[in-house]
């Protein structure tokens, strides 16, 4: 799998920073992108999932 | 010699001794080579809590929720069929509802509630729905069936909850579980040996919409 940043999303305005990054993708369930990051993806994954 | 070759080539032993051997031929001074300096992977900390009991890790964050458990926690009942979330073989139970765990990083599950296909029984009496599988001959080779307890387990609720399928006819009502309503909604887990029948039976038992 390629390397990619994994950053926690706690709030929305870290996540609008985290979401600014050069090829950041938000990652909630992961379906698609943990696949695509196995072949190739290279990017920031944000969790945004549980945020109000 | 024969008995201790015999006792030493169980599958277990082969898993637990193979990684010291490798790292004993990797050492030895014919094949020393000056290794290129990799920097160390940065880890996150993940806390999970697997059929009741709490562990923490600190993991590569590409591993995932499949992994984590399989070759860091070793709940191998899990199994991994094609590590890209077609199969459903990796389906556990994520506070409460079914997930491909291939598909799954560990990371983004810190503080979840998590139960495996070990977690199902209880003081040694299998879960109903692990006995009506038994029961019902609901498998064959047996590699699918983890996955496919797990998901049928999580279906029940999933009904129960009132959720509508692709099959169900009139979403405002409560579907009952025919078997095209298991059928599509076990639709995510694959059986090679094709024991679907069976595994119906053995889901519309569990149910107590008897048997057809």
């Amino acid at each position: 799998m390629n390397p990619f940043r994994y950053e926690r999303a706690s709030d929305v305005a870290s996540t609008c920073a985290s979401a600014a990054r050069p090829a950041a993708k938000f990652i909630a369930g992961g379906t698609n992108l943990v696949d695509l990051t196995r072949r190739t993806l290279r990017a920031t994954l944000t969790q945004a999932a549980g945020l109000a | 010699m024969k008995e201790f070759l015999r006792s030493m080539a169980t599958r277990r032993w082969f898993l637990k001794t193979s990684g010291a051997a490798t790292l004993a031929l990797a050492s030895s001074p014919s094949m020393a080579q000056p290794a290129a300096e990799t920097p160390p992977l940065p880890t996150e900390h993940v806390d999970l809590t697997i059929n009741g009991r709490p562990y923490a890790l600190d993991l590569d964050p590409r591993t995932t929720l499949l992994d984590a458990l399989r070759e860091h926690l070793g709940f191998t009942g899990s199994k991994k069929g094609c590590d890209q979330g077609q199969c459903g073989a990796c389906t556990i139970i994520v506070n409460g509802q079914r997930i491909n765990s291939c598909l799954a990083l560990a990371v983004m599950h810190d503080g979840d509630d998590i139960t495996t296909i070990e977690g199902l029984a209880e003081e040694g009496v299998l879960h109903p729905m692990q006995a009506a599988f038994v029961r019902h001959d609901g498998f064959q080779c047996g590699y699918c069936t983890p996955g496919q307890i797990c998901s049928a387990v999580a279906l029940l609720s999933e009904h129960r909850e009132g959720w509508p399928s692709y099959a169900t006819a009139d979403v405002a009502t409560a579907p009952a579980l025919t078997n095209a309503e298991i059928a599509e909604r076990m639709s995510g887990n694959i059986c090679r040996c094709s024991a679907y029948p069976n595994i119906v039976a053995a889901i519309r038992e569990v149910a107590g919409e008897g048997s057809q």
